[in-house]
């Protein structure tokens, strides 16, 4: 009761005029960033943190969590109505969303990330209010082994979804694992395959090639048609299309399941929002009920990853006001603006300075609504983008992809690494080798790879610790099933193919 | 139909040599080791010794089978199979376009050869609403100018004089 | 509006050229600075070299009349960092955080620049390091964890920021000289490092007492050794290292460095505009809150000897001597 209470005087400076127009602004800043490819969440924080300096702490911190929060979800709409990811959380929308869209329903699909974004960010949010304290225990218990493990069954279960194709899938994953590599390590300081190349010392950022394989990759095999059919159909008629209360309840498992994935896993300092929403798209196709036709363009595909994207915001909240260790990339540059404030978040300010967390937490919910109204009207104006000339519209694509190969280190040299990868992205997409294994291992690679270093490092090359300590070990034997199964049914589909010559595979069903 | 087989698996020999080659590679780092610790080198050996096995598995079975696996996961760039033909010199202006960029934005600086690059890429796609093109693409570069050095602050190519200076001039208006 | 695209391109043409020749007469050289100038920092955002920038930015804009716009560029410990700034041309219009990590480079194998292709502006920051547990640990003080390790050498793991680095550099003088002998584990993101105290999964972490303020202040951590000569204010029953014979002293300093063949009298109103910064109340106050010392600030002409110095007290504790 006293929660509700502080949480409804949050609510009051939430809404005083000021307040209620940076949370705005927050949102709409959010959802650009989002949208662009190129320009990920945390960069677009980074960028708005310096008008934060003049505010007062309430506000500036309000502004940059309503950011967080809408970033979460506005790449939705690229990924599903182009194809293109707008943040690498987006990538897994482009198996189910991009693929509904591209069948017709655009808006349908845009309706099922809005119901999933809002719906898991709200949940996400009373967990966080309601048990800040004992959670953020959680972040605590997670060291090395545990960061590996997270983030190993993030990369298996989305491999394992390749099935038939499983090898071309793994070199594809094993090239981004080498990929996310070049440079100079962060453990040794080592330069790795620079070739001697001062360019190549500051490594491959992964937005180059996600940005570069599917952003340039897709309009290039486009326009390479003549940009012959609409992307999508009857874009003229669609409207916003709001999934009924027996279709989300059909699926209501898979929201539940993601939502609470993706907040804990927001929780853990290593990981994130793109971590959540890979996993959880991972766990669907383990576990789903129609895990068969994931891939295929269905709601539990969409639903999956937006909810543990959007629910992971309240996660990484939860360890930042507990103990001031930031739960992701975004809720870093937070802590950096309570600190350039002369605040920082702890046990003593969750005690002392209630009213600001409680005013953050509220922010948070109405953050959550406003971009959720926002979504609603935003559907279909940005669905009618697809009514302008292809031409016109991918060379804005094209043009915000570069843009965002210079916002990395403001490099020439990461536009010219941007471009190669378009290319990759082509060359992947003719030869049929999947794209997404070579992304996330570049994501994806060089967090495993600390870990794992780690580990070796602090257990003296025991590798026996990653099965013997508790949560570590769950998460293994979890991998180890996500890939031996798929793995058994290749190696029955090499050995005997003739056992599959009376099921003919659908095709594109992954 | 052998040689046919043979073509199927050269992509994957392909691979296993690029792979090999690195492979090497990463034996030439140069680090102090510490004591038992594994090094740099191991991590980047592990992925490239799984690839090169699976292009090994891979690339013999093709050769000993001729049977290619059906794709799995897609991202559905090629779903449109036979909707229109491949138009390779399409391709090659695109592709030559991006690369243009890339040489010239230094140079021309981030205004004018954004500007440049979105005209003639509308006009490679085969769009000849000469309104629209130049219109969108004169108030796209501005905007995004004006948005990321402006509002935002991401540090885009001036340019090498003369042009730089139409961009000083031009942010100057603002 | 065009009827054929022959003249719409015509068009466009003339249009860019006449537009750029009008503006080339009206940008003659003004004073320096005329436009925004660039800082980069090395590191991600949020850190405390990210924290200096930013607040130096805001505070040096009102003296020198143009904006100071902070741009992250980091990879490889500074090095990717360092890379841009010495790419980008030398007229002042671009500057760089400059830290102890990033300077330990220098002292390694192979660096990939060298200490003249710099020239410090000003050192803004100088904080101790310190040896710091969990507020649970078994260690009340420096001499239970020597004896631990002692008993125990190679078995105590302490968190630092990787190898090769300055915290690599001090623990390896702490194991020649006093036989301490430990696991150092790195961790190359803050949050993470800062974890591993706190849930135990390393015994003691090897950071500036500036950066864990929050836990200090909470109590979750305390520092158990001070590098330096003197004592820590707050914490002045912990001692310092110069008391148990450790000569090793190198302390986290944040500079900002400009290219050295940058004009002189560009560097001076750069280091001019930092010396007023540094009496800001506000900057004063940053100092203070971040246990650094007082008279942190150098200008110009005293950084670049500093810079050299420590050099040398690195190459000599990388050797362990």
């Amino acid at each position: 009761m006293d929660t509700l209470l502080q949480l409804g005087h949050g609510l009051l400076v939430c809404l005083q005029p000021f307040n209620l127009s940076m949370l705005m602004i927050g949102i709409a800043l959010g959802m650009l960033v989002g949208v662009l490819p190129g320009l990920t969440l945390v960069m677009g924080v980074i960028l708005v943190l310096p008008f934060t300096y003049q505010m007062d702490v309430a506000s500036g911190i309000i502004l940059l969590t309503a950011m967080y929060v809408a970033g979460t979800y506005g790449g939705a709409f690229t990924a599903i109505l182009f194809g293109i990811p707008g943040e690498p959380i987006d990538v897994p929308l482009l198996w189910d969303g991009y693929k509904m869209a591209r069948a017709g329903q655009p808006a349908e699909a845009l309706g099922w990330t809005l119901i999933a974004a809002g719906g898991g960010g709200i949940i996400s949010a009373i967990i966080m209010v309601a048990l800040t304290e004992p959670l953020a225990e959680v972040a605590l218990k997670f060291s090395s082994p545990e960061y590996f493990a997270v983030i190993l069954f993030g990369l298996a279960s989305v491999v394992a979804l390749a099935q038939s194709s499983l090898a071309n899938a793994l070199i594809s994953l094993c090239l981004g694992l080498v990929i996310a590599t070049v440079g100079t390590d962060t453990t040794y300081g080592t330069s790795r395959f620079t070739f001697g190349l001062p360019i190549l010392e500051d490594g491959i950022e992964f937005l180059v090639v996600m940005v570069g394989a599917y952003g340039v990759g897709e309009v290039l095999a486009r326009l390479e048609r003549g940009y012959a059919g609409a992307p999508v159909t009857q874009t003229a008629t669609a409207r916003t299309e709001l999934p009924s209360w027996r279709q989300f309840a059909a699926i209501k498992w898979t929201f539940i399941r993601s939502t609470l994935l993706g907040n804990i896993i927001g929780i853990i300092p290593g990981a994130g929002a793109t971590v959540a929403s890979f996993v959880s798209y991972g766990v669907e196709g383990q576990v789903g009920r129609r895990k068969a036709q994931l891939g295929t363009g269905i709601p539990e595909g969409i639903v999956a990853p937006q909810s543990a994207a959007t629910a992971s915001v309240g996660g990484a909240m939860i360890p930042l006001f507990a103990i001031g260790i930031p739960g992701s990339g975004a809720t870093a540059v937070i802590l950096g603006a309570f600190m350039l404030k002369g605040i920082q978040p702890g046990p003593q300010v969750l005690l002392h300075s209630g009213e600001l967390i409680y005013a953050i937490f509220a922010s948070v919910f109405l953050g959550i609504f406003i971009m959720c109204v926002l979504g609603y009207f935003a559907i279909r104006p940005l669905v009618r983008i697809l009514d302008f000339p292809e031409a016109v519209v991918s060379s804005f694509v094209m043009v915000f992809c570069f843009i965002g190969a210079f916002s990395i280190r403001s490099s020439v040299v990461d536009l010219w690494l941007m471009i190669a990868f378009g290319l990759v992205g082509y060359l992947f997409d003719r030869l049929r080798f999947p794209i997404a294994p070579l992304v996330l291992g570049v994501i994806l690679g060089p967090l495993a790879e600390e870990s794992f270093l780690n580990t070796m490092i602090s257990f003296g090359n025991d590798w026996t610790v990653f099965f013997t300590r508790p949560i570590s070990g769950t998460l293994m034997a979890l991998t180890c099933l996500a890939l031996v199964l798929p793995l058994l049914g290749a190696l029955r589909h090499w050995l005997w193919p003739h056992d599959f010559e009376e099921t003919p595979h659908s095709q594109g069903s992954p | 139909m052998f040689s046919q087989r043979l073509s199927m698996a050269l992509p994957y020999a392909i691979l296993f040599a690029i792979a090999a080659w690195f492979f090497y590679l990463a034996g030439q780092f140069r680090f102090t080791p510490r004591g038992d610790n594994i090094g740099p080198d191991f991590w980047p050996r592990l992925a490239l010794g799984a690839m090169m096995a699976i292009c090994l598995v891979q690339g013999v079975r093709l050769v000993l089978t001729g049977r290619d696996d059906e794709p799995g996961l897609t991202e559905g760039f090629a779903a449109e199979d036979g909707a229109a033909p491949r138009s390779s010199l399409l391709l090659a202006a695109g592709v030559t376009l991006t690369l243009a960029y890339g040489a010239l934005v230094t140079v021309l600086g981030f205004l004018i050869a954004t500007f440049a690059f979105m005209v003639l890429f509308s006009y490679a796609g085969h769009l000849r609403a000469h309104r629209t093109i130049w219109l969108s693409s004169a108030l796209g570069a501005g905007l995004i100018v004006i948005l990321f050095q402006k509002v935002v602050y991401v540090s885009l190519p001036r340019g090498i004089p003369p042009f730089s200076h139409l961009t000083d001039l031009f942010l100057g208006l603002f | 509006m065009f009827r054929h695209p022959r003249t719409a391109i015509a068009w466009g043409g003339a249009l860019l050229a006449a537009a750029a020749l009008a503006g080339a007469p009206a940008v003659a050289q003004d004073k320096y600075p005329s436009r925004p100038i660039e800082l980069i920092v090395p590191f991600g955002p949020g850190g405390g070299a990210d924290q200096l920038a930013r607040l130096t930015a805001k505070l040096v804009e009102p003296v020198i009349g143009q904006g100071v716009p902070v741009i992250n560029v980091p990879g490889a410990t500074g090095a990717t960092g360092m890379a841009k700034l010495i790419a980008a041309p030398a007229d002042g219009y671009s500057a760089a955080i400059y830290i102890a990590d990033t300077h330990a480079l220098l002292a390694g194998p192979d660096p990939r620049w060298k200490v003249e292709d710099l020239k410090p502006l000003a050192v803004m920051i100088q904080q101790p390091s310190a040896i710091l547990v969990a507020k649970d640990s078994p260690y009340k003080t420096w001499a239970d964890f020597e004896k631990a390790a002692k008993d125990n050498p190679g078995k105590l793991k302490v968190a630092t920021v990787g190898f090769g680095s300055v915290d690599d550099f001090t623990l390896k003088h702490l194991e020649v000289k006093g036989g301490v002998k430990v696991v150092q584990v790195p961790f190359s993101k803050p949050n993470e490092r800062y974890v591993s105290i706190l849930g135990g999964h390393a015994d003691a972490l090897y950071e500036q007492p500036g950066d864990v303020a929050q836990f200090l202040k909470s109590g979750e951590m305390r520092p158990i050794l001070i590098f330096g000569d003197k004592r820590l204010d707050g914490f002045k029953d912990v001692p310092a290292s110069a008391e148990l014979g450790y000569t090793v002293s190198l302390p986290q300093f944040r500079s900002i460095v400009v290219r050295s063949d940058t004009p002189a009298a560009e560097i001076k109103t750069l280091s001019d505009a930092l010396t007023k910064v540094a009496e800001n109340p506000e900057y004063k106050k940053f100092l203070e809150d971040s246990y650094a010392d007082p008279d942190s600030f150098m200008p110009a002409d005293k950084s670049a000897g500093f810079l050299a110095r420590q050099l040398d007290d690195m190459k000599k504790a990388a050797t362990g001597s």
